[in-house]
């Protein structure tokens, strides 16, 4: 059971680094996109 | 005010290059401590002492570095072939997987096997985009000796 906790724990983990960083590369390329564009 | 290329003050990008000096001091001291080490003891010292360097890398990147990317690429009259756009775009690339591995290791999620192998890898690239970005600073800042046949550079 705590196994199974811990990996589960290690999943979710896992996904919200690699969310953090496609948010934090979305973000940069729309500013950069805007930016482009508007300046 | 004299700025940069990115339109980014000399005086953030020398405290950026400072940061990233302490970083690699951090660096290295974590790195040996995981390559001599043989107990639970020093692998605690090992993962704690990388852990803060990836923490002052990750400022250093998202107050210095990642401004300066924004600047330089969002200038609608950006020099996209030249020498330091090149040497930038090769920094960003070697040096992202770095630090996403890196920031991986730090909330604990490891490969399960060829664990090794893996942290060897991430030592590499860290290793290599310290080197590209010191080359890059010290283009920034045009103290490379110039190449005739280069323009830009």
């Amino acid at each position: 059971m705590a196994e199974q906790n811990f990996e589960k724990s290690k999943n979710v983990r896992k996904w919200l680094i690699t969310a953090s960083w496609i948010g934090t590369a979305v973000v940069v390329i729309a500013l950069i996109i805007v930016l482009h564009f508007s300046l | 005010m004299v700025f940069l290329h990115a339109g980014t003050s000399p005086i953030v990008s020398q405290t950026v290059m400072s940061a990233m000096f302490v970083s690699l001091g951090i660096f290295l001291v974590g790195m040996g401590f995981g390559y001599v080490t043989k107990n639970e003891e020093g692998l605690f010292q090992h993962r704690w002492i990388l852990s803060s360097a990836v923490a002052l890398t990750l400022c250093a990147i998202f107050f210095g570095m990642l401004p300066s990317l924004i600047r330089y690429y969002g200038d609608t009259d950006v020099e996209f072939y030249s020498a330091l756009s090149a040497v930038t775009i090769l920094h960003a690339f070697v040096s992202a997987p770095a630090i996403i591995i890196a920031s991986y290791y730090v909330f604990g999620v490891l490969p399960k096997k060829d664990l090794k192998k893996w942290m060897r890898l991430t030592a590499v690239l860290w290793i290599a985009s310290f080197a590209i970005g010191v080359f890059l600073f010290l283009q920034m800042f045009g103290l490379l000796p110039s190449i005739p046949s280069m323009p830009g550079m």
